[in-house]
């Protein structure tokens, strides 16, 4: 009886975990479609127009560069001085020391001969106190600022209370923008009023000739952890965000670099202190207040500025960095769970919230249970062992199609990646990488969510050995 | 029977399904090989292309070489490529070379070939080539210009706007804006760098617009655009707009217009504007009348140092700078002994920013 009811059970499972993967499938042509047509599109536009004809009569808009920076010891001083040479007719670089305990303040204070002045706020989010403000007259376009430790986006906030310009761009002390970063990510609040906040590629640093905050030589990382990251990071901007962004739906721009108009983070709060995912959960909330306010309001992707990253290379320290990724996923969800399949936030409430719900939170539950009742169909005897073994490869197979396409995409449009062998280093990647790599991910977000379940919440450690000179 | 259906129904159209996956990943990734092959033999062919027409477009500038010549050497299938090889020419040539660069492309079969792509092209090749008509200055093209104007595609009228402007065809300006208007998605910034690109040509027929024009959003535009060139003789009409408007977004752009150019006679207005409710008006009052030089307002900026909103507090501090040296002195007592923590700290943010030019 007990047998009968076990083998039922699988039965069902495993004609859910079939619809679930036919769902999903479907949904990832259908973004893989939609993104191509945008790449193109977007690819063909910018070639022809110079994109400073747009910014060249000063009635652009001004833009603070928000550093939040702990423990950046080794790499402030290069990527500061990378962001002061950024190409912009009017920018300003505000870098938030958060009570870093190594030498980060002291570099910067005697790097750009900076002198501590009589300063103050622009606006009043709640922040960790100010210890003091930092200003140089060989750069006055920066402003230090050192604070009592409060987290990331304690930090951002902080800059953001001291932001004078009408937008601000929030970048990770340790990456490295391109220099017409700026232009590009600006341009859509120019050509559109209603455009909030605007999220750029990040890409992964491993692997390029790296020197003074400058990325001078492309090529994909040595080792596969790498790789197989560069492809992830292809699949999910290239696709993953142009796809929801064609129907205004993006729910994640990048910590590592998004542009938000400064008036729109004010009016919902600034960052959430003490958030695990602050930068989905600041995107998730702007849709929430002011789609209500203005339903024509738009957060939008740009596949074009790149910001490069350094990618970790080691199984710890990804690890943890993924399980923060999923707790913050759930965090976010799970702070504006309201929003799910609301209506009144148009294809973020009936799509993409659902999206993140059913495949990113529950994801790695299906897909972990999947193996489990997997395996125990094959022994009960549901599901003979060439059929397992097929189906398996299916999964395999649309993985590596969908990971190709983001590759053929980024051929189609950006060619970042100029050597031949580049690309079939890529492949490799996209082959190998939903063998093994892909499950290990899903153990380890599955853990994540049952950690976040019960009550651990921190943001974990983030050990990064710096890329380049 | 579901059993069956998973053991044997199924195990077939797996099997069919690896397969056709398998095939599916092998053309993708032979597609791939074969888009990097074209990308790079189109590069090199590019580059040979581009190498001999350099020589040969030097020896056309120093005269060595006719039009006539120099197009008989451009066969009609590589005119695409031969726009794009003049395009950063265009861009970065001057004076006589750039006139007889541009005369290539206008009094030849090219001219014709970018009219052709700019009435029968799809929408990318419409907003190219309207793009590239306004690089050359090519006047010839102005009807077909207009007529691009009442494009359904967004790019392709910003584009053909934007060329009118480069040709100079101020007359066009009336067409321009009425077809803004009626457009979906208005970027007051993207229409502001079409009327920038007319130069100060355009401020008198700007002007002239805007005495009958009844639409707040391009009263807005247009006074922005004579605040930009600080057109001295539209202050009174600005001013009239200013002191008769209701509406918070045309007062804004006329007071910081008026500021601009500096206009005396706005002065009295303005005082009043720094008594208005909306923070805007009164931190903007502000910044004009310390640009115009207005020091009989000094006692009251110190007021407005305490005001509730940060722009206005700023603007106060930075106006009593600019004023005088007496508003200076005033503004360093402030900072070190102000019992009003507002303004002490604005007039400490100020006073940093004017020491290191931030």
């Amino acid at each position: 009886m007990v047998n009968i009811s076990i083998i039922g059970a699988l039965y069902i499972y495993n004609y859910f975990a079939l619809t679930y993967l036919l769902t999903i499938g479907t949904i990832y042509f259908v973004l893989c479609f939609v993104s191509f047509k945008t790449i193109r599109k977007y690819s063909a536009k910018v070639s022809y127009i110079d994109i400073k004809d747009l910014f060249r009569y000063g009635n652009t808009k001004a833009v603070s560069v928000i550093v939040p920076a702990y423990n950046e010891g080794n790499s402030i001083i290069n990527s500061t001085s990378a962001f002061l040479q950024l190409e912009y007719p009017d920018f300003h670089v505000i870098v938030v020391n958060d009570g870093s305990k190594d030498d980060t303040l002291n570099n910067l204070i005697s790097h750009f001969s900076m002198k501590r002045v009589p300063y103050g706020m622009v606006d009043s989010i709640d922040t960790m106190p100010v210890r003091g403000f930092y200003r140089s007259k060989e750069h006055p376009s920066l402003l230090v600022i050192d604070k009592e430790n409060g987290g990331k986006a304690d930090a951002i906030n902080t800059g953001i209370n001291a932001s004078k310009d009408p937008l601000i761009c929030v970048i990770d002390a340790d990456s490295i923008l391109e220099r017409d970063c700026l232009l590009k990510v600006v341009r859509p609040f120019v050509e559109d009023e209603n455009v909030i906040a605007v999220g750029g590629i990040v890409r992964i640093a491993n692997g390029c000739k790296v020197e003074q905050g400058r990325v001078l030589e492309i090529a994909p990382p040595k080792k596969f952890i790498g790789k197989f990251q560069v492809v992830e990071y292809l699949r999910a901007f290239l696709f993953g965000r142009t796809g929801f962004d064609a129907v205004n739906a993006m729910l994640i721009i990048s910590g590592a670099f998004g542009c938000f108009s400064k008036d729109a983070v004010l009016k919902v709060g600034g960052y959430r202190a003490g958030c695990i995912g602050e930068d989905m959960e600041l995107v998730v909330r702007m849709h929430k207040i002011l789609r209500r306010q203005n339903p024509n309001t738009r957060i939008t992707f740009v596949p074009d500025p790149v910001c490069w990253t350094e990618a970790p290379e080691t199984l710890k320290v990804l690890r943890s960095q993924r399980v923060r990724w999923q707790k913050g996923t759930i965090q976010s969800i799970m702070l504006h769970k309201d929003m799910f399949l609301n209506t009144d936030y148009g294809w973020v409430g009936f799509f993409a919230f659902p999206y993140f719900v059913i495949f990113e939170m529950l994801g790695p539950f299906v897909e972990f249970s999947g193996y489990i009742v997997f395996i125990l169909s094959a022994l009960f005897g549901i599901v003979s062992l060439p059929f397992a073994i097929m189906f398996l490869t299916v999964a395999v197979l649309y993985g590596m199609v969908l990971s190709i396409t983001s590759v053929i995409l980024e051929e189609l449009s950006f060619k970042k990646y100029p050597k031949t062998s580049h690309l079939l280093h890529l492949f490799c990647a996209a082959f190998l990488e939903n063998i093994g790599y892909r499950q290990l991910q899903t153990w380890w977000r599955f853990r994540a969510t049952i950690e976040y379940a019960f009550g651990s919440r921190g943001w974990g450690k983030m050990e990064k050995k710096g890329v380049g000179k | 029977m579901i059993g069956k259906f998973f053991n044997q129904g199924a195990l077939w159209t797996t099997t069919m399904a690896v397969l056709a996956l398998l095939f599916v990943v092998g053309m993708l990734i032979l597609y791939c090989f074969f888009l990097r092959f074209v990308s790079n033999s189109s590069k090199k062919k590019q580059f040979k292309l581009y190498a001999g027409w350099e020589k040969m477009v030097f020896q056309y500038l120093e005269g060595e070489k006719t039009t006539q010549e120099i197009m008989a050497l451009v066969p009609r299938a590589r005119y695409a490529y031969f726009q794009h090889f003049l395009k950063s020419y265009l861009l970065a040539l001057k004076g006589d070379d750039f006139e007889k660069l541009s005369a290539l492309v206008t009094n030849t079969d090219l001219f014709s070939c970018l009219i052709d792509q700019l009435v029968h092209g799809d929408e990318q090749v419409r907003s190219e080539s309207a793009f590239f008509i306004g690089l050359v200055r090519a006047r010839q093209a102005k009807e077909h210009l207009i007529r691009g104007l009442e494009d359904k595609d967004e790019g392709v009228y910003f584009n053909c706007a934007l060329s009118l402007a480069k040709i100079g065809a101020i007359d066009t300006l009336g067409i321009i804006l009425g077809q803004f208007r009626i457009r979906k998605k208005p970027s007051r910034d993207l229409l502001l760098s079409i009327l920038f690109e007319f130069g100060t040509d355009a401020c008198q027929p700007l002007l002239w617009y805007l005495k009958g024009e009844p639409d707040a959003f391009s009263i807005s535009l247009i006074v922005d655009a004579l605040g930009h060139y600080r057109y001295y003789p539209a202050g009174e009409e600005i001013l009239c707009i200013l002191d008769a408007t209701p509406g918070y977004d045309v007062r804004i752009n006329c007071i910081r217009a008026v500021g601009k150019i500096e206009y005396l006679g706005a002065m009295p207005s303005l005082r009043e504007c720094m008594n208005d409710a909306d923070w805007r008006v009164r931190s903007l009052a502000i910044w004009a009348l310390g640009r115009i030089g207005d020091d009989s307002v000094e006692e009251e900026l110190v007021v407005y140092l305490g005001d509730e909103n940060w722009w206005v507090r700023y603007r106060a501090a930075e106006a009593l700078f600019s004023l005088s040296r007496k508003g200076r002195e005033a503004l360093s007592v402030i900072a070190q002994h102000s019992k009003n923590k507002k303004a002490a700290s604005v007039t400490r943010i100020l006073l940093t920013d004017m020491k290191v030019g931030g």
